[in-house]
């Protein structure tokens, strides 16, 4: 059994969990970033280019690995969690234990189960795809459907997994409304002559640059833009898909058939954390993200050395991400800094009695 | 003149004879001439000794409560039958005492009254006494547990118990003091005149009173004879008019008479519900309350001449739970359908929309019929597809490109005018390919097809048919260890009985962890389409409630036989939920090619089940 | 003096919806089912509705009828409902379709005679 001490563990070494690593490891304080799979990053190692200004995602990961290496524990499955009045104690698989007066977590989102949608038929028909397995697509520049021909008309689904009371995810996700339209020009910039459809409930582009993300999308890739939400798929014999959906500002039930659908799937919490600690998993809240959504909602629960950040307080983009990290990491400072001052005074005390 | 007392007795007696008789011959002139042929053709020998046997298990022996409760069974079989005995124990004292056979009700009921003084010896007396002793013992006994199950309805084994109206309870509360009220008049009667039996000539001899205290006897008779008479007179305005109601219901139901609108049946059927309570714990609707929708109430508002209100009648799932527990077997369904019908029947419709629809017809062996809820599920769809063209089958897949639908949804709404509207067409459309076999994948079509279409050939649900197919020997499927559970849907279990096929064409497939069942007791998941009031986060509610009864701890799978079952398991997200036929399917492809041309032949349906 | 009418076009009343009017049948339905204040107009259920394809209707646009007191379509358009639920199944907000539904059959009194 291997017994390390840190100021401060942080669980999940994605945007938010290396950003507050990279600001804590310069503020001089000792940490272990924990990482479950088996190569730092989260979930931005699934994608390819970031919106709103087609960034590679490499570029914004690779400075926030830099030296953080020796930091960074992969293919960590951790345990269990526990807490004593000092300090968090964090076990993993190979019962390493890891001890540190202050617990960050920013164990981040999963993508939403589209197959629990089943009437949109991912599972079912091959060429129903998630957002994410489009990005990887992209990021192979390998944009092909089972029969290995090039998709000419693609339907992007908005809001699968969001605001949608039969899954019991009530909230929005934030980021799928600009995603979806970053990889529709994405698409109609690689395969020329594509014609991709989106399908929207209400597009929530409240970013900025998104709104000349929109712009552009409509002017130079000529994507249409359809309010309407799908609510069956069915495949033709021939393989195309064929989709029913409204228009509602037409007024019109309307069918369409197309070559590809991708689901642009929400957020959901990864539960892999709260459902081993029963401390942390009292924090979640009414929405299924931790914390209270409060505007100051960091100032609760770190009185007890436990601090959220990230996507796993709600959806958040990547840079929402890096900003709550940031100022959490420095509360992290200031708690630690306080609970050694209260150290010393401590042990002062002590040294006190001893002698007198 | 000291028998004043039996007036109350005997004004009670005479008012519930009078209102029992004006009651029942008004009932049953309101039958429907339906049901009054349906009555007559029932008329015979063996009939009526069914029915009395019926009548003396069930109002007597309640031997259906003693099927769901034992302390619960004793409590009532020892209120009715014990009372039924002293009755019937102190005419036969009566006669034996009186030796005529005709004596009059007051006499038998207060007999000790009558014969105090006349000091009599012999063991027919002390036996009489004796027998009345431990009967009154027996029904105080009863009457102990029922006061006590109001406080701690746990100990009876009861969950919940039923929230009586002010009438019930003052009735309640008079039937409660008719046997104390008889051990006190019994008591003093020994005290002051002897002749009593063992435990109330003990209870008299510890009493001590002299011998001008004698008025109290009397007094008490008069108290026991108030408290019958008052009884008798609430009878008929409360829940205690089951007693007397359930004999005629027994009757007419063993005449197999349907339950229909607006007629006399629903006054005999609702009368003869107890408000026992039974079907409270068995209800799944305990997440919604306040609206009073549970069969008790809602058949106690119908019972009070209050028409129920329009939610309360809307808020059910209809899975008839109630009915598969109630001990009288009160038809909890119809009576409800009735009145949706009464609320709903008559609004309008139009459907000649669907005149301008063409369909194409092919003339086809197998029409496959997935219905409006399989539009949402392609997986079913998907594999039923699958596995019908791995058989190959000759097959139609009828709604593949829109949707056709039974017409159930409005039959349970109560639009009965449109649901027939619907039906006529949908059936016009499925004949016209010719089909040998109708084949669904949704019970609540199989329901109606089979109860309301009169399909000249078998309709059936996948799981009888991919039964057949392993029967047969066509596809023998590869048995994975995928820990399942299967969910018996309502309308597949409770209404059509089919519960082993899918166990069966499941066993073949996965490791299926419930494989016994018992039938009529399968949860509702939460999502029938019966139900009007409920809101997505109290429907979820119950699915999670269903999910987490039916599965054990490592159970890695759901399944299901129903599109909405299907459905509503996988809003509730707590475990992957999969159709029988998408397993079925998932474990075909691995068949060779050639077997499967082995296999096509043209196939004989006429073993599969027929409709009713 | 050139008067305001002389520009030569008027409004036409009859195009404009007084939404000033007091909608009481939508006070009420809103009171009888109130998931129905939910609705987003994401036209799910109009895309899944049985008889949409083949008459237009669907719940989306009963509501907005009902809303905008378009009452003579909307009476027309109730009359389609098949009552299968599947407006329920996929609706994203929970709006109780088929209580609603009853509730304005029930409102705007469409009963055979």
């Amino acid at each position: 059994m291997k017994r390390t001490e840190a100021d401060c563990i942080i669980i999940g070494a994605g945007p938010a969990g290396l950003k507050a690593g990279t600001i804590l490891q310069s503020l001089g304080y000792k940490i272990f970033i924990l990482e479950k799979e088996y190569q730092p990053g989260g979930k931005l190692l699934l994608w390819n280019t970031l919106f709103p200004h087609d960034e590679s995602a490499m570029e914004i990961l690779n400075p926030l690995l830099k030296d953080q290496k020796k930091n960074i524990m992969t293919s960590v499955q951790i345990e269990t969690i526990t807490k004593s009045p000092e300090e968090f104690t964090v076990a993993d698989q190979n019962q390493t234990i890891y001890t540190s007066p202050a617990l960050f977590i920013s164990t981040g989102f999963k993508p939403f189960n589209a197959g629990r949608k089943e009437e949109y038929g991912y599972g079912i028909y091959d060429n129903v795809i998630t957002s994410v397995e489009l990005e990887d697509k992209l990021k192979n520049n390998n944009i092909t459907m089972t029969n290995g021909k090039v998709p000419g008309k693609v339907a992007m689904i908005h809001c699968v997994g969001s605001r949608d009371i039969k899954v019991g995810n009530e909230y929005c996700s934030s980021v799928c409304c600009i995603t979806g339209i970053k990889q529709a020009m994405e698409l109609g910039k690689r395969i020329p002559g594509i014609q991709v459809s989106c399908l929207y409930m209400d597009l929530r582009l409240n970013g900025r640059f998104y709104e000349d993300n929109y712009k552009m999308a409509q002017m130079s890739h000529k994507i249409q833009f359809i309010r309407g939400r799908l609510s069956e798929t069915n495949e033709d014999v021939d393989g195309s898909l064929v989709i029913r959906y409204e228009d509602t500002l037409a007024g019109k039930p309307a069918k369409m058939i197309v070559d590809m659908i991708v689901l642009l799937v929400g957020m959901q919490l990864d539960k892999s954390v709260s459902r081993i600690c029963p401390l942390i998993n009292e924090q979640t809240g009414t929405d299924g993200f931790f914390g209270t959504g409060k505007i100051d909602f960091s100032s609760n629960p770190q009185k007890d050395g436990l601090f959220f950040a990230g996507a796993c307080t709600g959806p958040k983009n990547i840079t929402e991400s890096m900003n709550e990290a940031s100022r959490v990491a420095f509360e992290v400072h200031h708690f630690l800094k306080n609970s050694l001052i209260s150290e010393i005074h401590d042990r002062h005390d002590r040294f006190r009695l001893q002698n007198s | 003149m000291e028998s004043f007392f039996v007036i109350p007795f005997t004004i009670g007696l005479i008012f519930l004879i009078i209102s029992l008789t004006a009651s029942y011959i008004r009932w049953f002139m309101a039958l429907r001439i339906k049901n009054k042929v349906r009555l007559k053709k029932a008329l015979s020998i063996k009939w009526l000794v069914v029915s009395l046997v019926e009548v003396f298990r069930e109002c007597l022996l309640h031997i259906r409560i003693f099927k769901v409760n034992k302390r619960l069974w004793y409590m009532h079989m020892s209120l009715a039958f014990g009372w039924f005995l002293l009755i019937l124990a102190g005419h036969i004292e009566t006669i034996s005492k009186t030796g005529t056979f005709f004596a009059s009700p007051y006499k038998a009921i207060f007999l000790d009254f009558y014969t105090r003084g006349h000091l009599e010896t012999g063991w027919s007396v002390t036996g009489f006494n004796y027998i009345m002793d431990i009967l009154l013992i027996f029904v105080l006994s009863g009457l102990f547990l029922a006061i006590y199950k109001r406080f701690n309805a746990k100990l009876l084994g009861v969950g919940k118990t039923a929230n009586h109206s002010s009438t019930d309870k003052v009735a309640l509360a008079f039937l409660w003091l008719v046997f104390p009220a008889r051990l006190i008049a019994e008591t003093l009667n020994h005290t002051f005149y002897d002749g009593g039996g063992f435990f109330t000539g003990f209870l008299g001899n510890l009493i001590y009173l002299q011998e001008n205290y004698n008025f109290l006897s009397n007094a008490a008779w008069l108290f026991y004879s108030s408290v019958l008479g008052g009884f008798f007179i609430l009878l008929p305005f409360s829940r205690y008019m089951h007693i007397f109601t359930e004999i005629p219901h027994i009757f007419l139901k063993n005449a197999n008479i349907e339950v229909l609108h607006d007629d006399g049946i629903t006054n005999f059927q609702v009368h003869a519900c107890s408000s026992c309570g039974i079907c409270l714990d068995t209800c799944q609707m305990n997440v919604k309350t306040g609206l009073m929708g549970q069969s008790l109430y809602f058949l106690r508002n119908l019972r009070n001449g209050k028409k129920p209100k329009e939610n309360s009648i809307m808020n059910c799932l209809m899975c008839g739970r109630c009915k598969q527990v109630c001990p009288v077997q009160v038809d909890t369904l119809s009576i409800r359908m009735n009145e949706r019908n009464r609320m709903n029947g008559k609004m309008n419709y139009d459907f000649s929309y669907l005149d301008e629809a063409s369909w194409p017809a092919f003339q086809s062996r197998i029409v496959f019929f997935g219905g409006c809820m399989t539009r949402l599920t392609p997986a079913i769809r998907e594999a039923m597809k699958k596995i019908f063209m791995l058989t190959g089958e000759d097959f139609i897949f009828i709604d593949e490109y829109e949707a056709i639908c039974c017409g159930r949804p409005l039959l349970l709404s109560g639009q009965y005018e449109a649901f027939r509207e619907i039906v006529n067409r949908t059936r016009r459309r499925i004949l016209d390919c010719h089909p040998a076999l109708i084949v669904t994948t949704c019970p609540i079509c199989l329901n109606t097809f089979k109860n309301d279409y009169y399909f000249q050939i078998p309709v059936v649900h996948h799981s009888q048919y991919l039964n057949s197919l392993i029967k047969e020997g066509r596809f023998i499927p590869q048995r994975n260890g995928v820990k399942t559970v299967y969910h018996d849907p309502c309308e597949l279990g409770r209404d059509l009985g089919i519960y082993s096929e899918p166990r069966k064409v499941l066993d073949s497939l996965v490791y299926l962890q419930n494989k016994d069942y018992k039938a009529g007791d399968g949860l509702c998941c939460g999502g029938s389409l019966a139900d009007l009031e409920l809101d997505v986060e109290e429907k979820m509610q119950i699915a999670r409630e269903t999910i987490e009864q039916i599965v054990t701890n490592d159970t890695q799978q759901l399944t299901t036989g129903c599109p909405l079952c299907k459905m509503t398991f996988q809003m509730a997200g707590l475990y992957p939920v999969k159709d029988l036929a998408e397993i079925y399917a998932e474990s075909m492809i691995t068949l060779p090619v050639e077997k499967i041309t082995a296999n096509m032949k043209i196939r004989n349906y006429s073993n599969m089940p027929v409709n009713r | 003096m050139i008067g305001m009418t002389d520009f030569g076009f008027k409004i036409h009343k009859d195009q404009l919806l007084d939404q000033d009017r007091p909608n009481v049948a939508y006070k009420e339905m809103i009171e009888k089912v109130p998931s129905l204040s939910l609705c987003i107009s994401c036209g799910s259920c109009t895309a899944t509705c049985n008889s949409s394809e083949m008459t237009g209707m669907g719940f989306r646009k009963l509501h907005l009828y009902l809303k905008t007191g378009l009452y003579v379509n909307l009476k027309r358009g109730l009359k389609y409902c098949q009552y299968c639920g599947k407006c329920w199944l996929v609706c994203p907000r929970g709006v109780n379709t088929r209580k609603a539904i009853v509730e304005m059959k029930r409102i705007f009194e469409i009963y055979k005679t």
